[in-house]
């Protein structure tokens, strides 16, 4: 009995609260089901191991990177600054749910998706959520939320965080699929990330402005817009510029604080490709265990729920209108900028600072939906509004979270933007402020 | 038999570019043909470029990718429909078997 017990607080300690050898135990049990040989199971349980603990030193590169530069603008404005960068908040998150024994959100992850299985299983809706790593952010985002909101703790936290982020992955894009029916016909598909809510919002705002037969397809944009398709030039130029601004703001002596001996205006451009740096290490992991789990994942759905809708990552639907994507990125990037300005105009406490992942990303999937119901006339005004709602609700989620780093798609400030809102007045404000 | 090897490609190179990889390789098992198929992202394609016969990726994506491995003996294929398995099966035909036209 004495040996059970110590054999179950080493699986509950060790294993389960360790995210990498949890995932490794999860694709070790994937292989076996597959009847996998034995080489080929060493190998995968071995790759996601080592690629969530790649993950984790990616976004703890992107933390450090944008915390030093929020700080920095904190400091010269006197209002908080927050981080819209979803790994950067991944990784802050589940930095704070070590306080609670709750930082292996992958189990969270894990467990959702059976429960989205069953879901897709036993209701009419057929929807499966097969993007890993949007999937591994969501149980993060989701069940810190819900612990600095409610303050739900151990089992209860879990199974809620678990149940949440599993509706929020079956329902919302089978949601927005009949909205993009103008662009898919009936492809069996839909979008699997954090623009759900505000994708339909976009098909709709979108008809205000134009006439989808005026197609941003048939326009000509410059060339050189095609080098943001690359992360690693986009987090560079984007981060860069941005991160310089703030240091340029901030003045040498300032900046000094943190940089040491560096000049001002080397530190900011450094902090900036520091975060290409992150993401280049985080996609690396990233890659190695979704390699390993998603086909594994899909082959099991496949099985259990046929002929399901699959909800996948962003850059699928680029292809259907890949010049309405970029007039989407451009767009937002006014849009977000024009949202800093008018939360700076009106005397706003906290401003959100633009990131690239809602801007590139949240803006070419967004601008391509605009462009099947409102042409190019509606992508440009639909994103632009998106934009400005991007940074003004991640402004509003942060206060109401009372924490400066926050996920920056366009649902977390829109859907969850009232939901954290509808909490906070049940439960109250959240007392402590970190990080 | 001859493998082909073949690379997918996206922006991140781990949302989209792995469903094309499950669906092409169900494609190639289906035709018969031996693949070994990379994930990668544009960033990093361009290491790759003299080891594959071809590199897939999103029709938005094709002239990037295009640009960076120019000189390689791999060839772009540009997708638009990443689910649409009758569709992939003729890229394969026409692109990496030649066949037809």
């Amino acid at each position: 009995m004495q040996v059970l017990k110590s054999v179950l607080a080493f699986f509950s300690t060790q294993i389960f609260q360790n995210p990498a050898f949890f995932m490794g135990i999860v694709v070790l049990i994937g292989c076996l089901f597959q009847k996998k040989s034995g080489k080929a199971t060493l190998v995968s349980t071995i790759k996601a191991i080592v690629g969530m603990m790649i993950l984790s030193v990616g976004s703890g590169q992107l933390k450090n990177a944008s915390q030093a530069i929020i700080e920095l603008f904190t400091a010269r404005m006197g209002i908080q600054g927050v981080s819209t960068d979803m790994w950067t908040a991944v990784y802050a998150y589940i930095d704070e749910l070590k306080a609670i024994n709750m930082q292996n959100v992958a189990m969270v992850m894990i467990t959702a998706w059976i429960i989205n299985l069953i879901l897709a299983k036993i209701t009419p809706i057929k929807t499966i959520f097969l993007t890993g790593h949007v999937a591994y952010c969501d149980s993060a985002f989701l069940t810190f939320f819900l612990w600095r909101m409610t303050r739900l703790t151990g089992a209860g936290l879990f199974i809620t965080s678990a149940m949440v982020c599993a509706i929020y992955w079956w329902l919302f894009p089978s949601l927005l699929r009949k909205f993009l029916n103008p662009l898919l016909g009936d492809t069996p598909l839909t979008l699997g990330h954090n623009l759900c809510i505000s994708g339909i919002m976009t098909t709709q705002l979108s008809k205000l402005f134009g006439k989808k037969e005026d197609s941003a397809e048939n326009l000509k944009l410059p060339g050189w817009l095609s080098i943001f398709k690359d992360s690693i030039i986009a987090y560079s130029i984007i981060m860069g510029i941005i991160y310089l601004v703030i240091t340029l703001l901030c003045g040498p002596a300032i900046v000094a604080k943190k940089a040491g001996s560096a000049n001002y205006i080397i530190y900011g451009l450094t902090q900036g490709f520091t975060m290409a740096v992150g993401v280049y290490i985080l996609l690396a992991g990233v890659r190695m265990f979704l390699n390993e789990l998603i086909p594994a994942f899909k082959g099991f759905s496949d099985k259990l729920v046929p002929g399901a809708i699959a909800a996948v990552d962003s850059p699928v639907f680029w292809s259907y209108a890949p010049t309405a994507a970029l007039l989407g990125f451009l767009c937002t990037v006014i849009g977000q900028f024009v949202g800093v300005g008018i939360l700076a105009a009106c005397g706003s406490s906290v401003i959100a600072i633009p990131s690239v992942i809602p801007l590139f990303f949240g803006g070419c999937t967004l601008g391509v939906f605009a462009n099947s119901t409102g042409g190019w006339k509606g992508t440009i005004g639909a994103t632009f509004i998106m934009g400005i709602v991007v940074i003004c609700g991640s402004a509003g989620l942060a206060a109401l979270l009372n924490y400066n780093f926050v996920p920056g798609h366009s649902d977390w400030s829109t859907l969850w933007l009232v939901v954290i809102a509808v909490l906070r007045l049940i439960f109250g404000a959240p007392s402590k402020s970190a990080a | 038999m001859e493998v082909f090897k073949v690379a997918v490609c996206c922006t991140f190179g781990a949302g989209s570019s792995l469903m094309l990889k499950m669906n092409l390789d169900s494609v190639f098992a289906k035709m018969g043909l031996n693949v070994d198929i990379k994930v990668e992202d544009i960033s990093s394609i361009s290491g790759l470029k003299n080891d594959l016969d071809a590199i897939f990726t999103s029709s938005a994506l094709a002239s990037q990718v295009e640009e960076s491995i120019r000189g390689a003996k791999a060839i772009v294929v540009p997708v638009v429909n990443y689910f649409d398995l009758n569709g992939l099966e003729k890229l394969v035909r026409q692109y990496l078997l030649k066949e037809g036209e």
